[in-house]
């Protein structure tokens, strides 16, 4: 009765704060949107907006030639296939290009070089063409030069297959082998074409398979939930230091409540606080962002977990903090801090160097975000055991290394 | 007045921590993440797991051109089955799984080719980069048949080798052909010198610098600063709260100081504070991480200036509404997270849609990240940069108008 009591008291003192319950519900759901905002308002995940490229061809190609580079590559990048990336504008000469990249008009420009045509058809050298991009957009120059490198491709084809029938039959004593050359480019060229669109077919991963933006929108909002919920813990135990300093902490201790109920008291009142938070954010996030948790026994279990490790966190963090004042700026660093090294605020990072998720797991808070990846992903009781007995045994372990250090600390309460 | 709020600030050991410590350690910290996305890592390609179910020479000779691949590396993934696969891909274990298909050769051979197949979620950036960097090696393998079978079409009635020796020769010569392709593509960023643009190995894209420019840093180093300078003025803003609660800004204005003295020097001992931790910032930017903030040292001293007094006003503003410590905490972190979060501080803005990138336009933070951009990436002078200086400055006229009007309202 009175270990209820107590964790009542503490459970309506923090959730009489308005600040306190943005912080705790509020911010992660805001923080979750914005991401959601930023990436997955165009379904796509990170993206481009369709970009504004120029083609200067100064090529003067040889007359009677089949095609000409240039007209090559206006067509190909002018297609539908392209346009939701890119769209072609005019642009007078190269060095006007070149300004208009460099001011962040053009996102690109195509440089078909002199000659380009009969270079080609000739293949006695290499033809360069010209990529300019714009080193403020790094993301697009890589898109566009895997783009113009395809379409090179393609015009390397028939040069390749002239080159080397030329010289087979050049080596096998066969005359004509100029003739030969072209009509061997032109089978292959007519082989390509015909056979680009069939030759890769994409499958997505499977139906019920969570589409990319929503994994990373829910891994995002399990990621703030156990920053969150870390703070939380830490500022549910910092509370022990405000009644130190009020002064009731001491009348409390006058009273024929025994320490050790007043701290599992204590102990209860913060572990009840964070179970509210996470049904919360869970609730919550499933209506706003449609994220599926995952299967109702792992996550209810996930949740025991993390508040365990929350709660035990903040307990060994307040043995070491002197005054209310302190635990704030105190609390946030370390809060910071072991959220970033275990992985918190690289949740979706694509090709993490695979060192960060060993360096996370020296802290509770990568754990914690194993154990809820292993949730979103559909994962049973066994499939999650080992995240979650790992997360359980260092929410257990930092009680029991803290909450000696409290009584030591609190010795004339508690 | 400015001297009486730094030495408080100063005194506070937590000053090294938020000032100094904690950004340069997030600024490490995201330079190594970034660096292994897209570039700078050891093996940045994109793992593909490879289904053979096909085992024919064709199908072998598309896995080694894979493994030559710039832009994938191949995972041979034995007899998994497909649903395992799909799975990996889900996870995001591998960027996609090709599965080459019973009878793939055989039905090219033959002349009526069954595609293959990739599992791959092509709505993701990662997918949609696997599917190009598988395209192109496939398209390079079938081309080098192609060759090799039009060669030997051709040639088999006239010379004296057999039909097979002809291919199996052109196919030697099309696939170290496609080695050196006779069509490059030479990237060179605009505004760089001449001699860069010839140095491009055949078959690279300016895709190898990777997603955030060359230097991970580029990225990592202005984005800590710009989030940091909003976290770093706490320390101040605690100073103007604490006064006030204390009742010495009320003894402070029945002294003869006038008014607006006592309002400029916390100003100052704010501007003080974030001027000091940016030039520490970049100056550990610059020696230890390669990024070039002096390479117009005009443009990045005035926007450091800037930055710093919209950061002060902000600092300002927040102790002048917060009523206690854990007000300004709260609010600092609040400020913090969504300025960073919209203004490209975390992640650049032109990966973003064009609406967020249009509404974190309306954060002095993009501005400060535009600026920076121009300076480091584009390498812009001071003519560049104008634009984001004068949004900057507005902001910080805007913000410290409405401290000082709030605290003439609410003295105490």
């Amino acid at each position: 009765m009175k270990l209820a009591a107590l964790a009542w008291k503490d459970l309506r003192r923090q959730f009489r704060s308005g600040l306190l319950l943005l912080l705790m519900i509020g911010v992660p759901l805001l923080l979750t949107g914005l991401l959601f905002f930023a990436f997955g308002s165009t379904g796509a995940g990170p993206t481009l907006a369709p970009m504004a490229i120029a083609v200067i061809d100064l090529d003067t190609p040889p007359p009677l030639a089949p095609v000409t580079v240039g007209g090559v590559l206006m067509r190909a990048l002018g297609s539908p296939e392209l346009s939701p990336l890119l769209y072609i504008e005019a642009a007078s000469n190269a060095e006007e290009a070149r300004r208009r990249v460099l001011a962040g008009d053009l996102a690109a420009a195509i440089v078909v070089p002199a000659h380009a045509t009969a270079t080609l058809l000739t293949g006695t050298r290499p033809l360069t063409l010209e990529l300019v991009t714009d080193p403020g957009r790094p993301l697009a120059a890589g898109v566009l030069g895997s783009i113009l490198q395809t379409l090179a491709d393609g015009l390397a084809a028939g040069g390749v297959a002239g080159r080397v029938t030329a010289e087979l039959a050049d080596a096998q004593g066969v005359p004509g082998s100029a003739l030969l050359a072209a009509r061997a480019a032109s089978t292959v060229a007519r082989g390509q074409e015909a056979a680009t669109s069939s030759t890769l077919q994409v499958v997505p991963p499977g139906k019920g398979t969570t589409s990319f933006v929503k994994r990373m929108v829910a891994e995002v909002m399990a990621a703030m939930m156990i920053f969150f919920v870390f703070f939380s813990g830490a500022y549910g135990a910092s509370a022990v230091l405000r009644e130190q300093e009020e002064g009731t902490l001491r009348r409390l201790a006058t009273t024929p409540t025994s320490a050790a109920t007043q701290l599992a008291g204590r102990f209860l009142g913060i572990a009840a606080i964070l179970l509210v938070q996470i049904a919360s954010l869970l609730v919550v996030s499933s209506l706003v962002f449609g994220i599926g948790w995952g299967r109702p026994v792992p996550v209810v279990l996930a949740a025991v977990a993390l508040a365990v490790d929350a709660a035990g966190f903040g307990v060994l963090l307040l043995a070491f903090v002197r005054t209310s004042r302190q635990s704030g700026p105190v609390f946030g660093v370390v809060l910071t801090v072991t959220g970033m090294v275990g992985g918190l605020m690289t949740a979706t990072m694509p090709s993490l160097p695979a060192a960060f998720h060993t360096v996370a797991l020296f802290t509770p808070q990568g754990w914690a975000m194993d154990l809820w990846r292993a949730c979103l992903g559909g994962a049973g009781v066994t499939a999650i055991l080992p995240a979650l007995a790992g997360t359980f045994a260092i929410g257990t372990g930092l009680l029991a290394i803290g909450v000696p250090l409290v009584r030591r600390r609190f010795a004339q309460g508690f | 007045m400015t001297v009486k709020d730094l030495r408080q600030i100063v005194r506070d050991r937590r000053a090294v921590v938020f000032l100094l410590l904690m950004p340069l350690a997030f600024t490490i910290f995201f330079g190594l993440a970034f660096s292994g996305i897209g570039g700078g890592g050891a093996d940045a390609r994109l793992q593909i797991g490879v289904i053979d179910d096909d085992g024919a020479p064709l199908a072998g000779r598309l896995v080694r051109a894979l493994e030559a691949s710039v832009a994938v590396r191949p995972d041979a993934l034995g007899e998994l089955r497909r649903a395992y696969a799909a799975e990996l891909v889900s996870r995001g274990d591998e960027a996609a799984v090709l599965v080459i298909p019973h009878g793939w050769s055989a039905s090219f051979e033959a002349g009526a080719p069954r595609p293959l197949e990739l599992i791959a979620d092509a709505g993701s950036a990662t997918g949609l980069a696997a599917q190009r960097g598988v395209q192109a090696t496939v398209d390079r393998v079938l081309d080098a048949e192609r060759t090799a079978a039009a060669a030997a079409t051709l040639l088999a009635p006239l010379a004296q080798a057999s039909a097979d020796t002809l291919h199996s020769r052109a196919l030697e010569l099309a696939t170290a052909a496609w080695q050196d392709p006779p069509v490059r593509v030479a990237a060179v960023q605009a505004g760089a010198s001449e001699g860069t643009a010839t140095g491009a190995r055949a078959g690279t894209s300016a895709g190898d610098t990777g997603a955030f420019g060359a230097n991970p840093y580029d990225q990592a180093s202005p984005g800590m600063i710009v989030q940091f300078a909003v976290y770093g003025l706490l320390l101040s803003a605690m100073v103007l709260v604490i006064e006030r609660k204390q009742g010495a800004h009320a003894r402070l204005l029945a002294t003869p100081v006038p008014r607006v003295a006592v309002v400029v020097g916390h100003g100052m001992a704010m501007l003080t504070v974030v001027l000091a931790q940016i030039l520490v910032l970049e100056a550990f930017g610059q020696v230890a991480l390669g990024v070039r903030y002096l390479q117009h040292p005009w443009a990045t001293l005035a926007l450091t200036l800037a930055l710093a007094l919209w950061s002060a006003s902000l600092g300002m503003l927040i102790g002048a509404f917060a009523r206690t410590e854990q007000q300004v905490v709260a609010s600092g972190l609040l400020a913090m997270f969504f300025l960073s979060g919209l203004g490209g501080a975390w992640f650049p803005l032109e990966i973003t849609g064009p609406t967020f990138t249009a509404v974190g336009h309306l954060t002095p933070t993009a501005w400060a990240m535009d600026a920076y951009r121009a300076i480091l990436l584009r390498g812009e002078g001071l003519s560049g940069v104008v634009l984001p200086l004068l949004v900057l400055l507005g902001f910080s006229a805007a913000f410290f108008a409405l401290a000082v009007a709030q605290m003439a309202r609410r003295p105490n």
